[in-house]
């Protein structure tokens, strides 16, 4: 340690400057400081050295497949990727068994509950077509609305593709279907309960949980309404209380 | 839908109902199995002799013409 020429107190670094000074009497000292300490982020090296991510881009760039791809294709399809172009030279081999995969479980397919779900609705569809068309119509009808109500990305080419129907057809009969069922959806789940208890046409024939999807809201809340509505009425169900219901409501 | 037809419905409802909107007379319409849209129903009530309507900030109001 150095010490002050004129009292004799320790020296100490100077901010921002290269000298020593004076802890007591503030002198400046003549020594400078010699030994220049490379400064190193240690932060960021630790940062730099753990970045293991691999870069899937360079995969798809040698694949030769669409980059636009990358953020849809699964990391589970990409990995296979990778180790695919490890353990093979042929790459037409490699983008043949990749598209392959992608057609099994990636873009093309949709997931199975949807289907469930456009079985489950089909009813809806038949009442608001009057009948009129096959099953799958029904079904494809069902899951291009449910899909469009819950904000879930499908077109109507790849629907049509899994129900083997004609694009062309597919579309003039959703058109149709959906002409009918706007002239409802104006109408708030209490409304909906309200007509199909005056027994109107083709309300009278849908279950509560349809209602639901029509008026949009979640099947538990619909249903709370239906028995505020049945306790509001009573045991007497007039057709003219529930006029006076449906009107005053507006 | 035969528009003769349909503006006798219109007037039927609207004698019933007195005093209602476009909404009103839409709904009460469809609980009778006549599916039409509030649009429609007032573009026909605003041509129909003998319906007045009384347009407020936030809705109109239809209502049949009083006999002298």
């Amino acid at each position: 340690m150095n010490y002050c020429e004129e009292c004799g107190g320790s020296l100490i670094k100077a901010n921002q400057s290269e000298y020593y000074v004076c802890a007591n009497c503030g002198l400046v000292s003549n020594i400078a400081i010699i030994e220049v300490i490379p400064k190193i982020d240690t932060n960021k090296a630790k940062r730099t050295n753990n970045y293991t991510y691999p870069s899937y881009s360079r995969v798809l760039e040698r694949l030769k497949i669409s980059k636009k791809y990358k953020r849809k294709i699964s990391d589970e399809i990409l990995i296979k990727a990778k180790i695919f172009l490890e353990n093979e030279e042929n790459i037409q081999e490699v983008r043949k068994k990749i598209y392959r995969e992608i057609r099994s479980k990636g873009l093309n397919s949709i997931d199975n509950s949807l289907i469930k779900i456009a079985k489950e609705y089909k009813n809806l569809a038949r009442i608001f077509l009057n009948g009129n068309g096959s099953e799958e119509i029904f079904e494809a009808i069902i899951l291009l609305y449910y899909s469009k109500k819950k904000n879930i990305k499908l077109s109507i080419r790849k629907i049509s593709k899994i129900f083997n129907i004609s694009k062309n057809n597919l579309f003039r009969r959703y058109k149709e279907f959906e002409k009918r069922i706007k002239i409802y959806e104006r109408f708030n789940i209490k409304k909906l309960i309200i007509l199909k208890l005056l027994g109107q046409n083709r309300l009278k024939f849908l279950t509560l949980k349809e209602l639901a999807l029509i008026a949009n809201v979640r099947y538990d809340s619909a249903r709370a309404t239906q028995m505020r509505i049945k306790k509001k009425l009573g045991n007497i169900v007039d057709n003219q209380a529930l006029l006076g219901l449906l009107i005053s409501s507006q | 839908m035969d528009t003769v037809y349909f503006r006798a419905m219109l007037y039927k409802s609207l004698m019933e109902l007195g005093k209602a909107t476009a909404e009103d007379i839409a709904a009460y319409l469809l609980a009778k199995g006549i599916e039409v849209t509030p649009q429609k129903v007032s573009q026909h009530l605003i041509k129909m002799p003998g319906v007045k309507y009384k347009r407020l900030s936030y809705k109109t109001i239809y209502f049949m013409k009083e006999k002298e």
